[in-house]
């Protein structure tokens, strides 16, 4: 059985490494989660598929883009694995529509909620305004070195202040409770129906 | 092997997939990366395995409405399109550590000048609140009770529904247009950097 803390300090530890390795925070995040969650024998995808993910998650970096506007990339990278464990395929919402509701609420009462108390908000700018006060261009390469700088003096670039390590911490936590307890679709239809 | 006969038939094809999912699979992420995906596999394009669609789509479910049907995040018919075009883009984790941290920004490029600037320039946003605020006058919270029924009858009203008007088809038929013309005509690092200094 998965030791929860170790996992979330794990993922936290490779979302550290990888920030500086693959520089992007969408792909970095949903890496260190399942790798952190592999080592603890959870394997939401093979190695193979794993890496075909990483590929289309690069471009939801920095709020979209790198654009800054969209929903920031640490989240969306582990919320793309939390939905992943949610496991609501294409023969699932042919079944019955109300399954969406199930990944849906995987994400936002768990991610969604602790970026939202966190940080006031889902987007790369919310977080980068509550943190730091400030709006970075990415695309500006003045405005884009001067993030990097400051980025390195605060020393965020560590496992307990990342923004990136932060979220697969919890992703890998809210990931073992739900495999552990599941959304079921009665449920969903009770809520949502 | 490319003709503009076929690049606009495949566009087409993504906004009609669009718009069909949108009812039998309900959901601007997944619906626009199925659709987009889908499209491109027609006509001869297979980006991915349709088993490995498949578990694409079950990462992109949550992202639907602005995340988790949350509405204030990315729109979802801009996380689909935008995760199809950077999936084409090919950047592997092992070609990152190999080549180096700036092979990043292809996907960013032609994930923000073919989709989301797109959407900045049409809906004047790429967030889904936005989004909806622009196209009805409003937005809704689809997690408050009764709220996500009001913006499906809202869509409807404004028959959203269709090829050419609904939004997840906007995001798809740009992405397959995107990706045609990358798998066409691919631009390397130094191109899309001497094209982000102009």
């Amino acid at each position: 059985m998965a030791d929860k803390v170790r996992c979330m300090r794990r993922a936290r530890e490779l979302a550290a490494q990888y920030t500086t390795k693959y520089w992007g925070c969408a792909q970095s995040s949903f890496s260190a989660t399942l790798d952190a969650l592999r080592e603890e024998g959870v394997e939401l995808v093979s190695k193979e598929e794993q890496d075909e993910i990483f590929k289309g998650l690069i471009g939801l970096s920095g709020g979209t883009g790198n654009l800054g506007g969209g929903t920031c990339g640490a989240l969306a990278g582990t919320a793309f694995a939390i939905s992943l464990a949610s496991g609501v395929g294409r023969k699932e919402q042919l079944e019955d529509k109300m399954n969406r509701w199930i990944a849906f609420d995987n994400v936002a009462e768990t991610i969604g909620k602790q970026f939202m108390h966190e940080y006031g908000g889902l987007r790369c700018r919310d977080v980068t305004w509550n943190r730091w006060g400030k709006w970075w261009d990415s695309w500006n390469p003045v405005a884009k070195a001067e993030f990097a700088k400051e980025e390195r003096a605060r020393g965020c670039l560590c496992k307990d202040r990342c923004t990136i390590a932060l979220a697969a911490g919890w992703a890998v936590g809210y990931i073992l409770d739900i495999l552990d307890d599941p959304r079921t679709l009665e449920q969903m239809k009770e809520l949502h129906g | 092997m490319d003709s503009n006969g076929n690049k606009e038939k495949c566009i087409q094809r993504a906004r009609e997939l669009a718009v069909e999912y949108q009812t039998t699979l309900v959901g601007c992420a997944h619906g626009s990366f199925a659709a987009t995906v889908d499209a491109l596999r027609e006509f001869g394009i297979e980006l991915v395995t349709p088993e490995v669609e498949d578990i694409m789509f079950k990462g992109l479910v949550g992202l639907t409405g602005g995340l988790g049907n949350m509405n204030t995040g990315t729109c979802g018919a801009v996380t689909g399109s935008s995760f199809a075009v950077s999936l084409a883009c090919n950047i592997t984790r092992e070609l990152t550590e190999q080549q180096g941290k700036g092979m990043r920004w292809i996907a960013y490029y032609n994930v923000a000048d073919g989709v989301a600037n797109r959407f900045i320039e049409k809906y004047g946003s790429i967030v889904c609140r936005d989004i909806q605020l622009r196209i009805f006058g409003m937005a809704f919270d689809s997690r408050v009770p009764g709220r996500n029924k009001e913006l499906f009858g809202c869509a409807s009203k404004h028959n959203c529904q269709t090829p050419g008007a609904c939004t997840i088809a906007n995001g798809a038929g740009w992405a397959a247009e995107r990706i045609w013309d990358m798998v066409h005509n691919p631009k390397d690092l130094t191109w899309v950097i001497s094209e982000h200094e102009k």
